[in-house]
């Protein structure tokens, strides 16, 4: 019936103007608290914005966003190492020198010390037993503990006064050293 | 003649009382129909013709739906007699049982002056997927005019498998809705009847101004969209 027709009508009319009524009242809350947020300082402002602000729009919090960006770019720029203070480390850099040059010798010492192990343990040759010779070397671990070892190539890691330290190596036990005259070792091949 | 719309779901918690609150809304004092196992749309005061549902799934599957049809009579009588546009809600577990006896009756009732539409609700769940092509082919023989409404409170369902499972009927979707806790309290408590009434300054009040404006928002808006889901079941019900 046209009757039944205009009221449903005017049923649907009233739900939109009271959704309009209400998306009108939300807007003005948040228009409200949107003025007192931009009155806080900035890093409170950033607080703010860490979290949910259920009572912003989606419009006045971008708003909000946008007061914090334009308080940081109007802040004066540092006076040294502008390109530093970008990142985390360059501004660590910037905020401690000394702690910063402690560090580096720290660093620089331990890469030292690494670098002398590692020469004083590089073999400077391959060598073995000369084959002529009846030689019976005595092999120990680091620790003194006599120990075999089988193969024919050692490693001539060191001269020490008139005999030459060999170094062989024992699988799942460690290095084995020696000490043997010189005149009884022969070029590896 | 006059119109009546079954608000029909076999499974439980899909909407049905959303979408019959919505239509009690677009449809300004229609008379309602209500069967269930208990009353739920008591906002609604004397519009309301409660018709109590005793018997379980269990009672029905093991009776082929007789303990259901048993009770059916006094519901049938209310259509029957129905003088305006009138809307049914017809609870969990019922509806495949009375669209089955109204069948059975659809003469009866054309010649008592009634037409008779049927509206489905659907979710994207297996058991309401599954039973909608059920309830709409059983109210093939009798319904005038069927309308399917997809809400998605669970996700939307797969476009064509809409389509498919509709056959015909005329489909809306309700979209999910994300509303304040708050605001969700207010309208179990009092549907859809109870949003233009709101007392703007006592939710100000009781919440603040910012969470009142919200909860006042979320739910008229819940109401005007639930209202356009159910906007062409509503014109054809009052097109009579």
């Amino acid at each position: 019936m046209p009757d039944d027709k205009s009221r449903l009508e005017r049923r649907y009319a009233g739900a939109q103007s009271k959704l309009s009524a209400a998306e009108a009242s939300v807007r003005k809350a948040s228009a409200s608290a949107l003025a007192k947020l931009l009155r806080l300082s900035l890093d409170r402002r950033l607080r703010v914005l860490a979290k949910p602000t259920p009572d912003l729009t989606d419009e006045d919090r971008e708003r909000l966003a946008a007061s914090v960006r334009k308080s940081q770019s109007a802040q004066p720029h540092p006076k040294t190492a502008p390109a530093a203070k970008r990142t985390s480390v360059g501004s660590w850099l910037h905020r401690r020198p000394r702690r910063f040059t402690v560090i580096l010798g720290l660093t620089a010492a331990y890469a030292a010390m690494l670098l002398a192990i590692a020469i004083n343990n590089t073999p400077e040759r391959w060598v073995r037993f000369d084959p002529r010779l009846d030689i019976d070397a005595r092999w120990a671990l680091a620790d003194g503990t006599p120990v075999a070892t089988a193969g024919s190539k050692y490693q001539l890691y060191r001269q020490d006064g008139d005999a030459d330290l060999l170094r062989a190596w024992i699988p799942r036990v460690g290095y084995a050293q020696t000490r043997i005259d010189p005149a009884s070792l022969a070029p590896a091949d | 003649m006059v119109r009546v719309l079954l608000v029909t779901q076999e499974k439980g918690g899909v909407g049905k009382s959303v979408v019959a609150r919505a239509l009690a809304e677009a449809v300004d004092g229609a008379p309602i129909i209500e069967i269930d196992a208990s009353p739920r749309l008591i906002e609604l005061g004397d519009r309301v013709a409660f018709f109590p549902m005793r018997a379980d799934r269990a009672a029905i599957e093991r009776t082929g739906g007789r303990a259901s049809r048993a009770e059916f009579d006094a519901v049938i009588d209310a259509i029957a007699k129905a003088v305006a546009p009138t809307i049914v809600d017809v609870g969990a577990n019922t509806s495949a049982s009375l669209l089955a006896t109204l069948a059975d009756v659809a003469s009866d009732l054309k010649q008592a002056g009634v037409e008779m539409g049927v509206l489905v609700v659907v979710t994207a769940e297996p058991g309401a997927l599954a039973e909608a092509p059920r309830l709409l082919k059983l109210s093939r023989g009798f319904a005038s005019k069927r309308f399917v409404i997809e809400n998605r409170l669970r996700g939307a369902v797969a476009p064509e498998q809409l389509e498919k499972l509709a056959a015909g009927a005329e489909v809306t979707s309700l979209a999910e809705q994300a509303i304040d806790e708050k605001a969700s309290e207010l309208l179990q408590a009092g549907g859809f009847a109870s949003v233009p009434a709101l007392d703007a300054g006592a939710l100000n009040a009781a919440h603040g101004v910012a969470l009142g404006a919200r909860i006042r928002r979320d739910l008229a808006r819940f109401r005007l969209e639930a209202m356009q889901a159910v906007r062409p079941a509503a014109e054809w019900l009052v097109d009579a």
